[in-house]
């Protein structure tokens, strides 16, 4: 579409222009639809407060339902301050009809444009918000009668180069009451809000069922009221965290060891396990070494009081009343059940807010999703990890996880997909004894380790124990030592062991060179012995051939002789 | 009963404009009111707009009729039905409006 038509307004609500794709239509007729209490004024006056702050522009705003003093007392628990702005950005127009108004055949809605149209003389105003208009079309005999003023409205608005947003009550389904008529025609954004009372809190959600001329998300999107106003539980995703390679200490010099130096900045991490292991210790420690750092914390203690989380910590060597007393530590005690995630999630931001937090300890933030509603925990738990991240604040969130209770289900999984780090906190039972270890699941961004450490806790202060590995497992507390020892005792005999079984082989050794060398001996004596035999044996047996030749010779002997004188003769 | 106003807003002179005043008048006329003793002012709030919003006006055809101890009352319509704004007319007249 081109010309007037595809013009916006953006609504100074970043969240809201981008549902829109960059507002609610110029000089054209918006639509917010709801039942009582969805939030139909509050959204309209959050728009008034964010155009006059974007651009300086001024709202009539026509009360034809509720007076204009109690809408501007309804919004002064708002960061945008409509007291102030009324009169000057915020002209509130008392047209509540009069209760005795006789009606006598038919009417159109000119006398109201009128008044509105010197009224935006009068202010200079762009935007004018009709809040309950369907009171005043119900006044309409037919449904055609009230399609035809909410298209004489539209034609107005181009004429007087106005931008309009009425209020209507809807059925419970989201469709508009017979009040308004045909929408479809004269109004080109219709926006549907919902509220409904869960036991586990209050569900509301904002869709768009109608931009003529524009794409925009049709999907019912969730909502909470923060001090801002209505925002959506769900952030708007695909906003990659900072990428930061900046640490901030745990508060144990040996956790940060292990993480690589620290959790990373601007990451949330989660820390879960039974009650008694030492969770709400590591959270204060972390609180604790924030602010001794110069930061700034959140310190959110569910189920237990300020005052007693810091009796508690006291008693382990943490001091978290002095940063309390500096102004750098924010410790509030909230009441889980007593509100619904929602209210507890915008108490949170506002705390964060209020304080300009680096950091955020929520422990445990199970208890934030504790209620009927499941959804809307996890809603307001992802609300608030996105938040963090949008700040670049630290948050390190507890999870209580039940004993017996599988710590793959239930809190700690649905909030582990989400954090950038997951601490498991356990008991380890052996030996008759219980010992708290602690491991990382997963640290995202580091190089961590994955064994399983012992968490000492003493009144001096925390820390983590050397792990010690058995067999395959690791053994902690006296089972630890027990085993250290063993181990000592067994080491010694082993290296006796070995030393006596050198010596013996030594020995061995020794005997046998002996031997070998007496044999060499032995040898030598029975060799020369042999070559003494032989020699005596040759000149034995020369003697007597010798002497047989000088017989034969002086005898004269023939015959055998002949042989001793053939032998005897020279050649 | 001296001292009553009747404003009738009107939009320019659209027809149920123009029915309204004739309606108006007749009912005036038919109540048997002493000449002069109600004013009739009608204005259009096309030409006027400040008027209305200085009534906080709503609807047209509007009629504001203003009795003596000041109390305005509001009739919405084209008065289709005559006979409602003859009555009405006729309780001011005898000083007590409804």
């Amino acid at each position: 579409m081109t010309g007037p038509g595809a013009h916006r307004l953006p609504t100074g609500i970043a969240w809201l222009d981008r549902l829109t794709h960059g507002g609610i239509p110029a000089q054209r007729l918006t639509v917010l639809l709801g039942q009582a209490g969805a939030g139909k004024t509050l959204l309209s006056c959050q728009i008034a407060a964010g155009r006059a702050r974007l651009s300086g522009a001024g709202t009539i705003f026509a009360a034809l339902e509720e007076p204009p003093a109690d809408i501007i007392r309804n919004a002064a628990g708002f960061s945008w301050d409509l007291a102030a702005q009324s009169g000057r950005h915020f002209h509130a127009l008392d047209l509540r009809p009069d209760p005795d108004m006789v009606f006598a055949g038919d009417f159109d809605l000119r006398g109201m444009l009128a008044t509105l149209s010197a009224k935006a003389r009068q202010t200079g105003a762009e935007l004018v918000v009709l809040d309950g208009l369907d009171t005043v079309l119900g006044w309409l005999a037919s449904p055609a009668r009230r399609g035809a003023e909410l298209a004489r409205i539209g034609r107005w608005l181009e004429e007087e180069g106005l931008t309009a947003i009425v209020t209507a009550k809807a059925e419970r389904n989201g469709s508009p009451v017979d009040a308004l008529g045909p929408l479809e025609f004269a109004v080109s954004l219709v926006v549907a809000l919902e509220r409904r009372e869960e036991s586990g809190g209050t569900l509301r959600a904002l869709r768009i069922t109608k931009y003529r001329g524009s794409p925009h998300s049709s999907s019912a999107h969730a909502l909470f009221v923060s001090r801002h106003g209505l925002e959506p539980l769900m952030g708007p995703g695909g906003d990659a965290p900072p990428a930061s390679g900046e640490r901030v200490g745990s508060g144990m010099a040996r956790l940060d060891a292990l993480l690589g130096g620290g959790y990373l900045r601007g990451s949330t991490a989660l820390l879960s396990g039974p009650p008694g292991t030492g969770k709400s210790t590591l959270a204060a420690l972390f609180s604790a070494s924030v602010c001794a750092a110069g930061g700034r914390a959140v310190h959110v203690a569910f189920d237990e009081g300020p005052e007693q989380a810091v009796r508690n910590m006291r008693s382990v060597g943490i001091d978290l009343a002095r940063h309390r007393a500096s102004g750098a530590l924010r410790l509030i005690g909230l009441q889980p059940g007593r509100d619904g995630p929602e209210q507890l999630l915008s108490e949170i931001l506002a705390a964060v807010e209020a304080q300009d937090a680096t950091a955020l300890v929520v422990d445990p933030v199970s208890s934030l999703m504790r209620g009927g509603v499941a959804d809307l925990g996890q809603s307001a738990v992802r609300r608030l990890v996105e938040e963090a991240r949008a700040r670049g604040m630290t948050a390190l969130l507890t999870s209580l996880v039940e004993v017996g209770e599988d710590p793959a289900a239930g809190t700690p999984s649905a909030v582990s997909t989400i954090a950038d780090a997951w601490i498991t906190l356990g008991y380890a039972e052996r030996g008759g004894e219980r010992n708290r270890t602690l491991s990382i699941v997963k640290a995202r961004g580091s190089a961590h380790s994955n064994q399983t450490r012992e968490f000492v806790m003493t009144a001096g202060g925390c820390t983590l124990a050397d792990v010690y590995t058995a067999g395959g497992a690791v053994l902690l507390g006296t089972a630890r030592m027990e085993r250290e020892a063993e181990e000592r005792r067994l080491g010694i005999l082993a290296s006796l062991d070995h030393q006596r079984r050198l010596r013996e082989l030594r020995d061995q050794l020794a005997e046998a060179e002996m031997r070998q060398r007496q044999s060499a001996l032995q040898f030598e004596a029975a060799r020369a012995e042999l070559g003494l035999l032989e020699a005596a044996e040759t000149s034995r047996l020369d003697e007597q051939a010798d002497r047989l030749a000088r017989t034969a010779a002086s005898r004269s002997a023939d015959g055998p002789a002949g042989e001793g004188a053939n032998r005897g003769a020279p050649a | 009963m001296s001292g009553a106003a009747i404003a009738l807003y009107v939009a320019g002179g659209a027809p149920r404009s123009a029915a309204a005043l004739r309606s108006l008048t007749d009912a005036i006329a038919a109540s048997g009111w002493p000449e002069g003793s109600v004013r009739l002012e009608v204005i259009d709030v096309l030409r006027d707009p400040a008027r209305a919003l200085e009534a906080g006006l709503l609807a047209t055809p509007s009629l504001a009729l203003t009795g003596a101890r000041g109390r305005r009352r509001w009739f919405v319509g084209d008065f289709g039905r005559p006979e409602m704004l003859a009555g009405w007319l006729a309780d001011l007249m005898d000083g007590d409006p409804p």
